[in-house]
C-alpha cells in the first residue's frame, strides 16, 4: 500500500471557524494530517517530521517560544499586524536567521507550500513572489468544505510537476 | 490732541513700545499710528519707519472690525476694556490668531474718540491645537457614542441567536434546555464516539451483506469506495480526529454524507433492512453532532455576549450620565456579580461556590463602574477554569472578607496560568493585553477586564492583586517547558477601603 501524502495546516482557526473543512480531510482517508495551531508548535512539527504539503495562514499566534513571542511582542501583542506567518515563511523559505536562530530544515520548498488566510493576495502578493510561492487561497465567508482538500491536492501536483519523485 | 499727539506723548513718557508684546496704537479708520516690532513682525510689516497700513486689512473677516469696535464700546461703558479677544487675522495667505487687548484712546479735552491703543498676542500654536483636540474630542464622542450603539444592536442579535439555539437544542436532543446544557460534553464527545462506531459497523454489515453485483446496481463504485473509506476512520475517531471542536464537524460531514449516499442508491437492489439501519446510524449520529454543534456555538455567544456587554459598558462609560459615589454592600455586590455571571456559569459547566455568604462592609463607589469590574473578574474566573475531575464540574470560589479596614472580594480558579513575569511588570493590567496562556482561541476576551478592575479598584482609592501558582507545587519544574501547561489556583483580589455605613 502506497504511503499516504504527509500534510501540515498551520492554523489557529481549525477547530473554531474552519472546523467545517478539517471533516472531509479526515474522511477523505488520503492523507496523514497534522495541524499547528501556533508558530512554535509549527516550528517544532517542521524540524520532527518531512511534509509533503504545508499550507500556512498569515495571522498566527505565537506560542511559547521566546524567539517568537518577541515578534510579536514588537507588534504590540496583535496577531493581525505581526503577520507571524509571513514571517514563519520567510524563515522557511528565505532561511533568514534575523527571524529564528534555529535552521530551516532543507527538505522545504516553495512548491511544498501553500498559503491560506484571510488577507487579499494583492496585499501579500510581493512576498508571495518573493518567496517563489505560487498557490495561495483567500478566506472568505461560504467556503466549500472541500476546500482544503483542494488546496492541498493543488500543492501536492505541483510539488510532484516540479520534483517527479513518487511522494 | 489727535492720537498721533496721544501717541508720541505716551511714547515719549511711558517706553512702550519698548514692551515684550505687541502694542499698537490705531487711527479710528484702523490705520497704524505707531505699533513696535513685535506687531511688525507679527503682520509683516517693516521693522522701522513709519507704517503705510491698517489693521483693517488683516482680518480675515471683513466684519470683525465692526463687531471688535462694538465690544470695545460697551467694555468701556462698564468701565472695562476688550481683553482675550480671539481674532483672526490673514498675513500673506497665512492665518494668524491673536489676542487682542484693545480700549478707545479719546481726546482729553473733548473726550471723543480718537483713535484705539491695544496689545495683541500671537497664539496661532495654541489656538490650533485646541482646534485639532477639539476636532478629535468630537471625533471620540461620535464613535464611542456610535460604538455604544453597535455593541447594543450587537448584543440584541446575540440573545436572538441564542435563544434560536436554545430551540434547536431542545429539539435534537428531546430534552428540557437546562438539562442539556448541563450534560458534560465529555459525555456527548463519548456518545459521538459510540454512535460514530455503530455507523462504522452498519456500513461494514450493509458492504458485507451484499453481493458485489448488486451493491454495482445500487450504486457506482467510487460511491461505495467513499462509502467504505468512512469505515476506519468512523470506528478510530477518537484517534484519528483529534479534539471534541473537530470531531463533532468532521462526524456530522461524515454521516450527512452516508445519507446523501444511501438516499442516492437504486431503490430494491440491496437488502431494505440494511439500508435502513444504516440511515438510522447516520441520522443518529448527525442529529448529536448537530446538538453538540450547537451547544458549543450557544456557549460562543453566551460568552461573547458578556464581553460585548463589558465592553460596551467600559467605551461609553465617559458619555453616561456621571453616577455619584454611594455606600454599597459588599454582600450586595457580590450578590449582584454572581447573578450577573450565572448564565455563562452554567453554560461554561463551571459552579460558583460562594463562601462565607453572611459575611458584609461597606464600601464606597460608584455602584455600576464597580459591579462591572467584580462581573469583569468572575468572567474571567469562570472562562479560565479547567475541569477538575471526570464526575464533578469546574468551579470557582469567591470569598469576601475585610483586613485591617479593607474590603476585599476575591476570586480563584483552578486552570489556566498567569505567568508570573506577567504579573510582576504589570503586563497583565495593561489595556488590551491578553495573557500568554489565555488565548487558546475557545476564550474569547477583549484584555479591558483587569485593566478596568484595576482602574476602578484604584479611583475608589482601593487595589487589585493577582496571584498565580501551580495547583500542585513541586510536581513541574519553573525551567520545564511544561510548567505552564499544568492546572495554576489564581487569585484575583479586588480590595476597598471600608465605609462606615453599609447601603441596605
Amino acid at each position: 500500500m502506497n504511503k499516504r501524502p504527509s500534510v501540515l495546516w498551520i492554523e489557529d482557526s481549525a477547530r473554531f471557524e474552519l472546523r467545517n473543512l478539517v471533516g472531509p480531510l479526515f474522511f477523505s482517508g488520503k492523507y496523514d494530517f497534522s495541524l499547528a495551531e501556533d508558530v512554535t508548535s509549527a516550528l517544532y512539527q517542521l524540524r520532527v517530521k518531512e511534509y509533503d504539503s504545508v499550507i500556512v495562514d498569515i495571522r498566527l499566534p505565537p506560542g511559547i517560544d521566546p524567539e517568537w513571542r518577541k515578534h510579536y511582542q514588537q507588534t504590540g501583542f496583535d496577531k493581525v499586524h505581526a503577520q507571524l506567518g509571513l514571517k514563519l515563511l520567510y524563515w522557511m523559505l528565505s532561511k533568514d536567521a534575523s527571524i529564528h536562530p534555529d535552521a530551516p530544515p532543507e527538505w522545504i520548498k516553495p512548491c511544498r507550500v501553500g498559503v491560506f488566510t484571510v488577507e487579499s493576495r494583492g496585499e501579500i502578493q510581493q512576498h508571495l513572489d518573493t518567496l517563489g510561492i505560487k498557490i495561495f487561497r483567500q478566506k472568505s465567508a461560504g467556503l466549500r468544505d472541500t476546500t482544503l482538500l483542494e488546496l492541498i491536492d493543488e500543492i501536492l501536483a505541483q510539488a510532484q510537476a516540479e520534483n517527479p519523485a513518487p511522494l | 490732541m489727535d492720537a498721533k499727539e496721544i501717541a508720541a506723548q505716551l511714547a515719549r513718557e511711558l517706553h512702550y513700545l519698548d514692551m515684550p508684546i505687541g502694542v499698537y496704537v490705531v487711527a479710528t479708520d484702523g490705520q497704524f499710528i505707531a505699533c513696535n516690532r513685535l506687531v511688525r513682525d507679527m503682520l509683516a510689516l517693516p521693522l522701522d519707519g513709519d507704517v503705510h497700513a491698517s489693521l483693517a486689512q488683516f482680518y480675515a473677516d471683513a466684519n470683525t472690525r465692526g463687531e471688535l469696535l462694538r465690544k470695545a464700546a460697551e467694555a468701556e461703558a462698564r468701565g472695562s476694556f476688550l481683553q482675550k479677544e480671539i481674532i483672526h487675522l490673514r498675513v500673506a495667505a497665512r492665518d494668524l490668531y491673536v489676542e487682542d487687548y484693545c480700549k478707545p484712546l479719546r481726546d482729553p479735552a473733548t473726550r471723543a474718540i480718537v483713535g484705539y491703543i491695544g496689545c495683541l498676542v500671537d497664539i496661532t500654536i495654541e489656538y490650533e491645537a485646541q482646534k485639532r483636540e477639539g476636532q478629535l474630542q468630537n471625533k471620540v464622542e461620535e464613535l464611542t457614542f456610535d460604538i455604544g450603539r453597535i455593541l447594543h444592536a450587537n448584543t440584541s442579535t446575540l440573545l436572538m441567536a441564542q435563544q434560536t439555539l436554545d430551540s434547536v437544542a431542545e429539539a435534537l436532543s428531546q430534552r428540557a434546555l437546562k438539562e442539556v446544557i448541563g450534560t458534560p460534553l465529555e459525555d456527548l464527545d463519548e456518545q459521538l464516539i459510540k454512535e460514530a462506531e455503530q455507523l462504522a459497523g452498519t456500513l461494514d454489515k450493509l458492504i458485507q451483506g451484499s453481493d458485489a453485483s448488486r451493491r454495482a446496481q445500487a450504486l457506482p463504485e467510487a460511491k461505495w469506495d467513499a462509502l467504505a473509506t468512512k469505515i476506519a476512520p468512523l470506528r478510530q475517531v477518537r484517534e484519528m480526529v483529534p479534539g471534541f471542536e473537530m470531531r463533532v464537524p468532521a462526524l456530522r460531514t461524515a454521516a450527512h454524507q452516508v445519507t446523501v449516499t444511501c438516499h442516492a442508491m437504486t431503490t430494491g437492489a440491496l437488502p431494505r433492512e440494511l439500508v435502513k439501519e444504516v440511515l438510522r446510524a447516520a441520522a443518529q449520529l448527525e442529529n448529536t453532532a448537530c446538538l453538540a454543534d450547537v451547544l458549543m456555538s450557544r456557549m460562543a455567544i453566551v460568552q461573547m455576549d458578556a464581553t460585548l456587554r463589558s465592553l460596551r459598558d467600559f467605551v461609553t462609560a465617559d458619555i453616561r450620565t456621571h453616577e455619584p459615589k454611594k455606600r454599597l454592600s459588599v454582600k450586595l455586590l457580590v450578590e449582584q456579580t454572581i447573578t450577573q455571571m450565572a448564565e455563562f456559569a452554567r453554560t461554561s459547566r463551571v459552579d460558583i461556590h460562594r463562601k462565607e455568604r453572611d459575611f458584609d462592609v461597606g464600601v464606597e463607589g460608584i455602584e455600576r463602574d464597580v459591579t462591572r469590574a467584580l462581573a469583569n473578574l468572575l468572567h474571567n474566573a469562570i472562562k479560565y477554569s479547567w475541569r477538575r475531575d471526570r464526575y464533578k464540574s469546574p468551579w470557582v470560589t469567591v470569598r469576601a472578607f475585610a483586613r485591617d479596614g479593607i474590603a476585599c472580594i476575591e476570586f480563584e480558579n483552578w486552570g489556566v496560568p498567569i505567568a508570573q513575569e506577567e504579573i510582576d511588570n504589570g503586563l497583565i493590567f495593561q489595556l488590551g493585553y491578553r495573557g500568554k496562556w489565555s488565548k487558546d482561541r475557545g476564550r474569547l476576551g477583549t484584555g479591558i477586564g483587569l485593566t478596568d478592575a484595576k482602574r476602578t479598584a484604584e479611583a475608589n482609592r482601593g487595589s487589585l492583586h493577582v496571584a498565580s501558582r501551580p495547583a500542585n507545587p513541586g510536581w513541574v519544574r519553573p525551567d520545564d517547558r511544561d510548567y505552564y501547561n499544568q492546572p495554576f489556583i489564581t487569585t484575583v483580589t479586588f480590595c476597598l477601603p471600608e465605609s462606615a455605613e453599609v447601603r441596605r
